[in-house]
């Protein structure tokens, strides 16, 4: 019994040692992994070092030009810093992201998995639904969710969360209709094995890969969502603020002359969503080649 | 440019007051410029309701417009302070009416029309109207239970030109002539009474209005009493307007043609502005820094100042925080805490005045100078700490002496709120922010919710409702309120008043209220103004302009424009 | 074929039913009502009844929901209280002007990123294949209204040619009299697009390259060229049809979010006025025929890629 671990346990760190040295072949994956650590930073961190008021208002200094004393990036309409505001709902983009990605991730996972290892008329019923909400795009159905429930961050989580679950579910479930033919499980089912123990152990653990990539994208579709909903009226109202919302507030500005409120937030954007796209085609590329390899 | 769709909200003259708001839908081809000289372009949405008697949900701005411009009523109004009543004896259909048996019957005398057949409008037209409300009133908006025309004991005809009304009890003539009679409108009964039923006849001319395709065509909306008659109308589409040649007011429409074009939204509306495609249109609040870029395209820039408040209503029937609101001294350390003028001034780029009570300072004067309770922060938080509250800046301000703060409120209680307010408005959004900011330094929590109707979802209620657990409640991103002529308070702050969505209530308030509507002491709405101001039946909020409006320089006489959100196309004309 | 066509022609039909279930159940979590919304804060509890009572909305739930089905098998998709008009006009009126934008941001869209796919895949882990990688993804990163707005900056303010609005024009007829301002709304919803299809055509291309009748195409001496347009290609560009297919709801979110851009009135922009007043009815149609546009597309692109490619539906036809 002793011996077993040992011999699973050297091919795996094999693996991952592999697995990282393929990651950092691919150079837009570290530099993806980079953004993702110095906007990570500059969110948390910075504030502990660039202290600014993001709780009181004042309306003596709005629209301050950058670099006005004291405000390197300038204010906005009710006088926030805008350095400062770009830390703070930078936090805000980056939970959001992260947790409304992780959230469908999860959902997806466990009901592909499920269907996908039920299969007959559970899998069929299961994945109409699927289809069924897949049909609806996307966005018609956040703003119908947002207009019912008052987007906080955590509903706007939620929300995007109870939506987004659908392409892990599909991918999960195509993973586990292959792997639950495979001999293993087939052979747990046959010493008794129950089939929740079956999804838990091996299905869910087969399909990692594919959801892990899959996630990575599911964080940088998120924060894009909480962007598009802020543009469509539905977003996080004050002081909480993420750089969705700040970009679209800027859009007002653009005939104003404001462009420290536009530039600024929409780069934010971009970057942490290309910093995750990145990341995700390195970690695909591990995947793939574990796959070949094996 | 901003997520905010144009939300005019239905304004009435008609003393309806706002409804819910629907954004401008619909297209036109781009047409450019000023059209010559007899035409104009105006930024309008398309109306949809074309019936003189509005149906519930089709009372916006823009159908009143519309129908206006086609059917005169019977009275207009100028809030200039020139006439008795406020009643425009230009361009009313009647001479202001004479009162008798001490104030209960007002003979009114028609003055000598025709509709645009030729045929004379008489009294006959005005009985018409009277039926078709009287047997339909569950089905017209104006009505309320109690009010016109229930409070009529009598309607009689005395011959062609004269008729009288007597009314249940003794009003204040002001009062009723600026906020009942202001609903009568003349209808063409030689055209539309086909069936002498007026059941029927009211049937068939809604479902002819709820079918805008055949507005130009349906020979029923032929025959008008306004300046204009419609040439096309394209359902969410361009409207067009055309001179009634016949038309036999004193007011001769100017110019040959009105094009109502609706746009998708403000940013749409904007941009053909800025291009000098329109000729009268508004600059949306996100854009008002642009102002003296389209002064120096040859627009004039008018503020449109609305006979309205603005405030922000408290539940005082929340279980929870209502008995916090119930305590004068605290709605007075909340009011305060709002700095009306340097919001006025900074976020609404001083397209807002302070409101200091519920009279709406005369329209275009700068209101705020006398507000009762002026921005204080200090003496708020004295106010509060002198009512036994633990003042915490930035912290959670709570009640540590319960004899102090007040029947009902425990210790501590924390002093926090959440606010039900309007999405898409970026100055409302602004304006919150800085009232949290506020509030915050005492230590009282404010917490922000927008939706884009607030209005809808914090109804009045009863502390037993499951829906009465909304705090506070804003929808005055265009104002709050817009008053009939009068501008008396019997909708707005009387116990159980229809529109008193906080459910405020004072013995005083009411006496007052009464005495406005029924005495006629001329100071008497003075008094219920002053107490009011007092005593914060809601928070006074900034009152913003109804529009931004921009008109190309050369077309005159769009100023002044209507404090009760009429526009009168025919007094427009081309500078030569 | 026509077992697999039943089969799928089934699901179709499922789905849109489970789709009209799940848009009235979400409308109908709405709080404060429509009749508030509508009415404005004045209306009596008499006229919120009454109003309630005319459109149904004070029958039970499921009751509601069989109505809604009756009549939506009649081909009546209600009446919208707030346009004074009825559903299927204000969504007859819009749905050709949002299938124009769509279309031809598609057509553009294929006709760029084919031939990008192609050149990655050939060159793929050199510097064209990396440029073109990185500018997609770029594209890709960009939240759309911003990129909208950029390309309104570039070429309305900085070099004025084109306008900053889509054709306001009530007629199809006075929509195309205007191409010039069906540009920009075109264009944006296109990069998005081609962002997201040459990602796609790259990684089918490079699979078929490493298909074994490549390797024997080029062991038989056939030309690079050759090689690719006359095998590859043909075989690479298969699952293009389904991606068209499955790619259709997010091209209608896209679509949305230019329609509030360049405020060209189309089923997005209606949408997004109609979510703002809670007009249920117009909500509910534009929803269902969003989605029936989906589930046909995907149906369509299936079909096709089965008539083109039989493994496809002998595969499907064991599932």
């Amino acid at each position: 019994m002793t011996a077993v671990p040992h011999e699973e346990e050297a091919p795996v760190r094999g693996m991952w040692r592999q697995g990282v040295e393929v990651f950092c072949e691919n150079r837009l994956a570290l530099l993806g992994v980079a953004l993702f650590v110095l906007l990570t930073l500059f969110s948390f961190l910075g504030p502990l070092f660039y202290q600014t008021d993001q709780v009181h208002t004042d309306l003596t200094k709005v629209y301050l030009a950058p670099g006005t004393e004291g405000h390197p990036l300038g204010t906005d309409g009710v006088g926030y810093d805008q350095l400062g505001r770009l830390m703070l709902g930078g936090q805000t983009s980056i939970v959001v992201g992260l947790a409304a990605g992780l959230l469908a991730t999860v959902v997806g996972t466990v009901w592909g998995a499920v269907a996908g290892f039920a299969g007959s008329w559970v899998d069929a019923v299961m994945m109409r639904v699927v289809d069924a909400m897949m049909s609806i795009p996307a966005l018609f159905l956040f703003m119908l969710m947002a207009s019912i429930v008052t987007p906080t961050v955590p509903m706007l989580i939620v929300i995007i969360g109870a939506f987004a679950w659908l392409g892990p579910a599909r991918l999960v479930r195509g993973e586990a209709l292959s792997l639950r033919t495979r001999e293993y499980v087939l052979a747990m089912r046959g010493m008794g094995g129950g089939g929740g123990r079956a999804v838990r152990r091996h299905i869910i653990p087969n399909a990692i890969g594919t959801v892990i990539v899959n996630a990575t994208f599911q964080v940088a579709d998120a924060i894009l969502y909480v962007a598009y909903l802020s543009f469509l009226g539905l977003g996080v109202p004050p002081p909480a603020a993420n750089w969705g919302g700040m970009l679209s507030d800027g859009l007002s500005d653009t005939f104003s002359g404001h462009w420290w409120l536009l530039y600024p937030p929409g780069i934010a954007i971009i970057l942490i969503v290309l910093a995750f796209n990145f990341i995700g085609d390195g970690l695909r590329d591990v995947f793939e080649v574990r796959l070949r390899r094996r | 440019m901003g997520t905010r769709t144009r939300i005019v909200c239905g304004v009435v003259a008609i003393g309806l007051g706002l409804t819910a708001c629907s954004a401008g839908a619909g297209s036109s081809p781009q047409q450019g410029g000023a059209q010559g000289k007899d035409t104009a372009t105006v930024a309008l949405r398309t109306p949809n309701w074309i019936l003189p008697i509005s149906a519930p949900g089709f009372t916006q701005g823009e159908n009143e417009i519309f129908s206006t411009a086609l059917y005169r009523k019977l009275f207009s109004y100028k809030l200039d302070g020139s006439n008795p009543d406020n009643v425009d004896p230009q361009r009313s259909l009647a001479d202001p009416p004479v009162v008798s048996d001490e104030g209960k019957t007002l003979t009114i005398t028609l003055k000598d029309n025709t509709w645009s057949d030729g045929k004379p409008i008489t009294t006959k037209d005005i009985q018409f109207w009277w039926d078709l409300v009287t047997t339909n009133k569950d089905k017209w908006a104006s009505y309320k239970p109690g009010g016109f025309p229930d409070n009529i004991s009598a309607f009689k005809v005395k011959d062609d030109k004269t008729f009288s009304v007597t009314t249940t009890k003794a009003y204040n003539a002001a009062w009723f002539v600026g906020n009942q009679l202001n609903r009568i409108v003349p209808l063409p009964q030689h055209a539309w009474d086909k069936s002498g039923d007026p059941k029927q006849t009211f049937e068939e001319l809604t479902a002819a209005s709820k079918d805008p395709k055949s507005y130009a065509t349906n020979p029923l909306w032929k025959t008008n009493s306004g300046p204009w008659k419609l040439e096309s109308y394209v359902p969410s589409g361009e409207v067009v307007l055309a001179k009634q040649d016949t038309y036999s007011g004193p007011d001769k429409p100017k110019l040959n043609k009105i094009v109502l074009r609706p746009f998708t939204g403000d940013d749409a509306e904007f941009n053909v502005l800025r291009a000098g495609q329109i000729d009268y249109g508004y600059i949306p609040p996100a854009n008002l820094s642009q102002k003296s870029y389209l002064e120096s395209k040859g627009y004039t820039i008018s503020p449109w100042y609305g006979w309205s408040i603005t405030y922000l209503q408290l539940n005082f029937n929340n279980p929870k925080t209502g008995t916090l609101f119930k305590q004068p001294y605290l709605r007075q350390a909340l009011q305060m805490l709002i700095d009306q003028p340097t919001i006025s001034k900074v976020i609404w780029s001083d397209m807002a005045a302070p409101t200091c009570g519920p009279v709406p300072a005369k329209p275009g004067t700068p209101g705020g100078q006398g507000c009762v309770y002026p921005f204080d922060p200090a003496k708020a938080q004295q106010l509060l700490e002198s009512h036994g509250w633990k003042v915490t800046p930035d912290g959670q301000t709570t009640c540590a002496d319960p004899a102090l703060c007040g029947e009902g409120i425990a210790k501590d209680t924390p002093l926090s709120f959440t606010v039900t307010s309007q999405s898409g408005f970026s100055a409302t959004t602004k304006m919150f922010a800085e009232i949290k900011s506020a509030m915050a330094k005492v230590g009282a929590q404010l917490t922000i919710k927008e939706v884009p109707d607030s209005v809808a979802v914090t109804p009045a209620c009863k502390p037993e409702d499951a829906k009465c657990d909304w705090d506070m409640s804003f929808f005055g991103s265009q104002g709050s309120w817009y008053y009939p002529a009068f501008a008396s308070g019997e909708r707005l702050f009387q116990t159980d008043a229809p529109v008193n969505l906080g459910s405020y209530s004072s013995p005083e308030a009411d006496q007052l209220i009464e005495k406005a509507q029924f005495s006629d002491d001329a100071g008497a709405l003075q008094e219920y103004n002053d107490f009011l101001a007092k005593d914060l039946p809601v928070l006074w909020m900034p009152n913003p302009v109804y529009q931004v409006s921009a008109y190309k320089s050369g077309l005159q006489g769009v100023d002044p424009q209507d404090p009760m959100n009429l526009m009168y196309f025919q007094d427009w004309s081309w500078k030569s | 074929m026509t077992r697999y066509l039943l089969t799928r022609l089934g699901q179709a039909l499922v789905i849109v039913i489970l789709v009209t279930l799940i848009t009235f159940v979400i409308l109908h979590l709405l709080p404060g009502g429509a009749a508030r919304a509508i009415l404005g804060k004045e209306a009596t509890l008499e006229q919120i009844a009454s109003f309630n009572h005319e459109m149904g909305y004070d029958r039970p739930l499921w009751e509601q929901y069989a109505l809604y089905l009756q009549r939506l098998v009649r081909g009546d998709l209600g009446y919208s209280f707030q346009l004074n008009q009825s559903v299927a006009e204000a969504i007859g009126q819009r749905l050709p002007k949002t299938m124009l934008l769509s279309l031809a941001s598609t057509v553009i869209a294929v006709v760029v990123a084919v031939p990008l796919g192609v050149v990655q895949a050939v060159r793929r882990n050199r510097w064209p294949d990396y440029t073109i990688n990185g500018l997609s993804l770029l594209a890709y990163a960009t939240p759309i209204f911003f990129m909208g707005l950029m390309m309104i900056i570039l070429f309305s303010q900085v070099w004025p040619v084109l306008p900053p609005e889509a054709p306001q024009g009530f007629t199809m007829a006075e929509v195309l009299a205007e191409p010039a301002g069906l540009v920009l709304p075109t264009l944006t919803l296109a990069i998005l697009t081609v962002a997201v299809y040459s990602r796609y055509i790259r990684s089918s291309m490079v699979d078929n390259l490493n298909e074994n009748y490549v390797r024997t195409a080029r062991s038989k001496g056939l030309s690079e060229g050759r090689v690719i347009v006359g095998h590859t290609l043909r075989n690479g560009l298969f699952p293009v049809i389904t991606l068209l297919g499955m790619y259709l709801p997010a091209l209608f979110s896209g679509a949305l979010v230019v329609e509030r851009l360049f405020n060209y009135p189309g089923m997005g922009l209606l949408f997004w006025q109609a979510a703002l007043k809670r007009d249920y009815p117009i909500l509910l149609g534009v929803t269902l025929l969003i989605s029936v546009a989906t589930v046909l597309g995907a149906l369509v692109a299936d079909v096709l890629y089965a008539a083109v490619d039989p493994r496809v539906r002998l595969k499907a036809g064991r599932s």
